[in-house]
């Protein structure tokens, strides 16, 4: 095990140069020790195979919340013109709603000073707070960036304010609007994987979604791997396509609760998603599932754009 | 993220650092804006389409990584600069394996990776060293990732719940010699060993 690990050194580069020295002219002399070095540059090169096809996976995790973030552009920039439109429209009204005021209190009282202390907004003037997240477009922009700032400005009463009986909102139609499947699955014709997986995959993206159901087992090791990781967002998704949808949150609740990233925040997401099925019984959940999304959260715009939708909706 | 600009030496020291810091490093160069573009042209011009561009410039970061985690990396250009030239060479090099670049010879990039014995082993011998990896089961597998990224043994023990960092270090030697076993069962292997000298 020394020698193991005296190799080990020499090969990361982390030998003193006077060790470096004397090992190389063992070396020199060394056939074997020569042979051994050798072998062990060989199994390096080979276990080098392990880093990239992690580095691979998290480039398509990347990949994937690039693309999620450019999904919510369009949206934006459809709404800017209509929020100036309105923040204009609501400053106007205000001015010549305030200058009115202004000139009716002039007549009727000779001292101007009271007019100053009595030109505190009225309740029914102001902005209802309803109305605030709408003249506030710019929130989706930065999510990461001032992500504190915008978490206060945005409404976070969205869930609270649910009825557990309303109906008026479709929450199942909502969830499916926001489920995209290259959210948690590679796309298709992927060919990095093991066998099982890629089997699953097949099987999902053909729509063969019990196959996937009872291929995996709906559990994780004690020390979950990537691969793991990777088969329980299979069945997740599989549940979940499959209208299995308390299933799919606990599938997703497993990789959650694993922390390993990417695949713990896209559980995150998923739980939200999986929950929103199961609306509106599960008001606290939701809310509680929205909030562990937070400003760095790769699915923060989506889960804000979300918030957004809910208090649109049960508005309406 | 893409707000905040990293220095060099940032991503450098992030990437050499390991773990979170060397994930949030790369992604900052994954994501860096012109980047992609810079790499994306270079390959249309030169008779790639879109997906060779994207195949290639994650291969760069792949190889990238590995060059600064080996010390390859002397800060001579800048990290960008340095980047482009090994994609550049890659799609060399995938162009001459495919009998289209006859004319270019990738010797200008030979600094770029850590031999073109290294590379082409990388490349010939990929199917025989998977197939032993695929056969030291998934713990070993993540144990043997972590160690060859430079993790303490401390810090497997902690990653891997295993009681110590004593257990951890026989644990990776362990799997490390099922690693051996499997690829020495492989006669392909035999005659890799016996013809290579890196």
């Amino acid at each position: 095990m020394l020698r193991f690990e005296q190799i080990e050194r020499y090969l990361a580069g982390k030998m003193p140069p006077d060790e470096r020295q004397l090992f190389e002219a063992e070396m020199a002399q060394n056939a074997e020790l020569e042979a051994l070095v050798n072998q062990h540059r060989l199994e390096r090169i080979g276990l080098e195979l392990l880093v990239e096809k992690d580095l691979r996976a998290k480039m398509q995790a990347w990949d994937r919340e690039t693309e999620l973030l450019r999904q919510l552009q369009p949206k934006r920039a459809a709404r800017r013109p209509l929020y100036m439109m309105l923040r204009a429209a609501a400053l106007i009204a205000v001015l010549v709603l305030g200058y009115w005021w202004l000139r009716e209190r002039a007549s009727d009282e000779p001292a101007p000073q009271s007019n100053i202390v009595q030109t505190q907004p009225k309740s029914q003037k102001r902005p209802s707070e309803k109305s605030k997240p709408r003249i506030q477009p710019d929130k989706f922009e930065t999510p990461t960036t001032s992500g504190e700032m915008a978490q206060h400005e945005l409404p976070s009463n969205a869930i609270e304010e649910m009825q557990p009986g309303s109906s008026a909102v479709d929450y199942a139609a909502l969830a499916d609007e926001f489920f995209v499947e290259r959210d948690f699955l590679p796309p298709s014709g992927v060919k990095s994987g093991s066998r099982s997986y890629l089997e699953g995959l097949r099987s999902l993206q053909s729509g063969h979604y019990q196959d996937v159901i009872a291929s995996f087992r709906p559990e994780l090791s004690p020390v979950p791997t990537a691969e793991e990781m990777l088969q329980q967002e299979l069945l997740a998704v599989a549940y979940f396509k499959n209208g299995q949808y308390a299933e799919a949150e606990m599938a997703f609740r497993r990789i959650a609760s694993s922390g390993l990233q990417p695949y713990a925040q896209r559980a995150e997401w998923g739980i939200v998603l999986a929950i929103l099925k199961q609306m509106p019984q599960r008001q606290s959940a939701l809310k509680a599932a929205l909030e562990a999304i937070s400003a760095q959260h790769p699915f923060y715009a989506k889960a804000q754009y979300l918030r957004e939708r809910l208090q649109t909706e049960l508005s309406n | 993220m893409a707000n905040t600009s990293w220095s060099d030496e940032a991503l450098v020291s992030g990437i050499r650092a390991g773990g979170t810091a060397r994930e949030e490093a790369l992604k900052r160069l994954y994501l860096m804006p012109g980047l992609r573009d810079t790499v994306t042209r270079y390959i249309m011009a030169n008779g790639g389409s879109q997906q060779d561009a994207q195949d290639i410039f994650q291969e760069a970061l792949i190889i990238l990584d590995r060059n600064i985690r080996e010390g390859r990396y002397e800060a001579r250009s800048a990290l960008t600069t340095y980047f482009v030239a090994i994609a550049k060479w890659r799609w060399v090099t995938v162009r001459r394996q495919q009998n289209r670049y006859t004319d270019l010879s990738p010797a200008h990039y030979d600094t770029l990776v850590e031999s073109p014995e290294a590379e082409t082993i990388r490349i010939e011998y990929r199917a025989l060293f998977e197939e032993a990896l695929a056969q030291i089961g998934e713990r070993c597998r993540e144990l043997l990732r972590l160690y060859q990224l430079d993790y303490s043994m401390e810090e497997i023990a902690q990653l891997m719940r295993y009681n110590s960092a004593d257990v951890a270090k026989k644990e990776a030697y362990r799997c490390r010699m099922r690693f051996r076993e499997l690829l020495q069962s492989n006669p392909a292997f035999a005659v890799l060993i016996e013809n290579r000298r890196l």
